[in-house]
């Protein structure tokens, strides 16, 4: 008789993942993303039945299809009973804020009249300006997650009359920018705090120098990045100087003095802005890591034929970036109410380029470049010559870099101030035009000419292109049960009829509304819509993306 | 002081009070078994020993507040922790099933949101964690072909049904 050191019983019982128990493999995956809880699923039939099974991967699997994910820190207070809820409770409360979000109802609006001042938005905060004694010298931050109208912050006057400013919940920073009183002064940038309006604690100067010059304070944009500031101040012909600084230590860190058409976050610390070097060569893309001295420039040529868009006197200019960089940390401020969800920056992006003389579009996926980037700095690494050679890369040529990552919308038809153009919901660009058609698109270009003569003067359009890839019906749907379920189009825009400017928000319904009036160019849709409509269908606000009022989803119940 | 814990495979290990009052489990046994020893049926003496080396060494850590479902989501894993855990599939898979029988309950408390005041079981919970979230880097990134290779995997779907589900989850595919 013999014994064997293992028998095939003691094989049957070793330790494997697949053996695992269920509240086990669902801990497991719920810390990773929707992609790899997906792939786990594929493998076999056990695993793909836990996930269907467990309320959290299926919470995590549905955010990721609205291009969201879970905030790792939630501030200590959150409205809506949120940590009381279960993942299912979770789960069914999204799924009706995507369902009710459908119909524009006056509750789920905010409305602001916006007339001469600016605004801007992070993580479900729209912060702007307002008025004080006609002096534009107050902001509000407004929770856009909470249900109560009343704003997280008010400050009627700060002291100074804001041209334009930033903000930056994760580093309690707010940016205000004031023109010069008098003549001989040059502008400043002053540091507060976003909790006490006061002078921020951790900035060794609170007020930066701008040295003085003519710039367009319409124009002027300040982007705030953890300890980044970047001041960009385009001149009246719409190019101008990028200046970047630690704002904690208040030294330049780099600078751009001339010849700069827009700058844009595309990652944290990825910066991207247009530079025309010369009337002889072509405009470029130029992407750096701005944390890092010793970083490479990437060098994007933006047109193919320069001499053709030379003719056209081409000054482009990032018109805006899909969304802001959005980080998760522990310092959020503890009685602000958040979005217990984040976009998920694995989520594609775009930056608008738009062309103001040839009323040229040009928009770019930013995921896409972040790899391009890593790809050319890994290349440089390698070859010492390219590191001395001042980090440059040589400028790539548009047809090298572009192919399904850049594409170009245009018409010569339409006057700039026609189209409104704004950001919805990362990678989603929509744009808005009156009286003609906004743009006209190679593909389709006859289609669209026929359709013009039927258009109606009163028409307006909105073009809304999704360069995110996910089919939603089919994620949402995939149990046969919600066919209608397929998310709908928020859009934040800002009409300017008769000098009344009000921000207001579409909902753009899942589905046409009518079969002939959209037309398909893959993911993007062009609707046609009577203005009447669009202004009864329109309820005034500004939503960066949706929320969800948890605990109305739950009291209808 | 210390008590004497018996594996199922029958080995005796003698173990300091304080180090065997981060485990649950023993923690709640000790209270009935008097000087007997304590015996643990689902773990075999291998396992124990790598269980009671990570007590050992996180003896003197604060238990960790309670938990109150904000719990961090990251993967990343302390130098120590990161050797401990170096260790074959199968050993890694048997400490996390361990690291569950022996009470890995603040986990389950946190998905089922029932309060607790202070977790006792924090200790092995972590164990447990600390080896979830190695499973969980072992994943990252991959195909449902390289998981399958990784784990083992018997692929028992039909073709049609593998055409569906990647077709569910092309849109995911980089996110």
């Amino acid at each position: 008789m013999s014994f064997v050191l293992q028998s095939p019983q003691d094989n049957m019982t070793r330790a494997e993942f697949v053996k695992l128990p269920l509240e086990i493999v669902v801990h497991i995956l719920e810390q990773l993303r929707a992609r790899d809880i997906l792939a786990v699923g594929a493998t076999c039939r056990r695993l793909k039945f836990f996930i269907d099974q467990s309320s959290v991967l299926q919470l995590i699997t549905e955010l990721a299809v609205q291009g969201l994910r879970l905030r790792t820190y939630p501030p200590a207070t959150q409205p809506c009973g949120l940590k009381t809820m279960s993942p299912a409770e979770r789960l069914d409360a999204l799924r009706r804020a995507i369902q009710r979000s459908t119909q524009a109802t006056d509750d789920l609006a905010y409305k602001f009249d916006c007339q001469g001042v600016s605004y801007a938005t992070q993580a479900g905060l729209l912060c702007y300006t307002t008025r004080l004694n006609g002096h534009v010298s107050g902001i509000v931050i407004q929770s856009l997650w909470e249900a109560s109208s009343e704003p997280w912050r008010r400050f009627d006057d700060l002291g100074v009359i804001i041209d334009a400013f930033a903000f930056d919940v994760y580093e309690d920073l707010l940016v205000l920018i004031s023109s010069p009183l008098t003549a001989g002064d040059n502008a400043k940038i002053h540091l507060r705090s976003l909790r006490t309006g006061l002078d921020h604690p951790r900035a060794s100067s609170a007020t930066l120098e701008l040295f003085s010059r003519n710039f367009d304070s319409e124009k002027t944009k300040v982007l705030v990045s953890g300890h980044i500031l970047i001041y960009y101040g385009p001149d009246y012909d719409g190019w101008g100087c990028m200046m970047v600084w630690d704002w904690t230590t208040g030294e330049i860190t780099f600078k751009m003095l001339d010849r700069i058409g827009g700058v844009a976050f595309i990652s944290t610390t990825l910066l991207l802005w247009i530079e025309h070097n010369d009337p002889d060569t072509q405009s470029q893309i130029c992407i750096r890591d701005i944390t890092d001295s010793g970083s490479i420039t990437l060098r994007l040529a933006l047109e193919d034929d320069p001499i053709l868009y030379m003719e056209h006197g081409i000054r482009p200019a990032v018109f805006f970036m899909a969304s802001t960089p959005e980080r998760d940390t522990p310092n959020l401020p503890d009685d602000l109410p958040l979005s217990p969800y984040i976009h998920d920056e694995t989520g594609d992006t775009i930056v608008c380029i738009y062309s103001e003389s040839m009323n040229l579009f040009n928009i770019v996926r930013t995921r896409a470049l972040l790899s391009l980037y890593e790809e050319q700095t890994l290349a440089a690494m390698s070859t010492t010559s390219a590191m001395e050679k001042g980090c440059e890369s040589s400028v790539i040529p548009r047809e090298e870099w572009s192919q399904g990552v850049a594409f170009r919308i245009h018409s010569e038809k339409v006057q700039p101030l026609d189209a409104h153009c704004t950001a919805i919901s990362q990678a989603r660009l929509a744009l808005l035009g009156f009286n003609r058609e906004i743009f006209l698109s190679t593909p389709s270009l006859q289609e669209q000419e026929e359709r013009e003569q039927r258009t109606e003067f009163t028409d307006a359009f909105v073009a809304v292109l999704d360069f995110n890839t996910r089919p939603i019906r089919l994620a949402n749907g995939k149990r046969g049960e919600k066919e209608s379920d397929e998310s709908s189009l928020f859009l934040s825009y800002m009409l300017s009829i008769d000098d009344e400017k009000v921000w207001h928000r579409l909902v753009i319904p899942p589905r046409p509304i009518s079969e002939d009036q959209e037309i398909t160019m893959g993911s993007s849709h062009i609707l046609t819509v009577q203005l009447d409509d669009l202004l009864s269908i329109t309820s005034c606000s500004a939503l960066p993306f949706w929320t969800v009022h948890e605990d109305d989803g739950i009291s209808n119940d | 002081m210390s008590i004497t814990i018996v594996t199922s495979d029958n080995e005796q290990f003698c173990v300091e009070k304080l180090v065997a009052q981060r485990i649950a489990l023993i923690e709640d046994m000790v209270e009935n078994a008097g000087d007997r020893p304590i015996p643990l049926p689902n773990v075999t003496a291998s396992v124990l020993r790598k269980i009671l080396e990570y007590c050992e060494h996180h003896k003197n850590d604060p238990l960790p507040p309670y938990d109150d479902g904000s719990r961090s989501r990251t993967t990343h894993i302390s130098e120590w922790d990161q050797k401990f855990i170096t260790v074959d599939q199968e050993m890694l898979f048997e400490i996390i099933l361990a690291a569950n029988y022996l009470e890995m309950k603040p986990l389950l408390y946190v998905r089922l949101n029932v309060p607790r005041v202070q977790c006792l079981t924090a200790c092995n919970a972590v164990a447990g964690d600390i080896g979830c979230k190695t499973v969980a880097n072992m994943i990252k990134g991959k195909s449902p072909e390289e998981i399958r290779k990784l784990f083992n995997i018997v692929n028992n779907f039909t073709p049609e049904e593998e055409a569906q589900i990647r077709k569910e989850a092309e849109w995911a595919e980089d996110r």
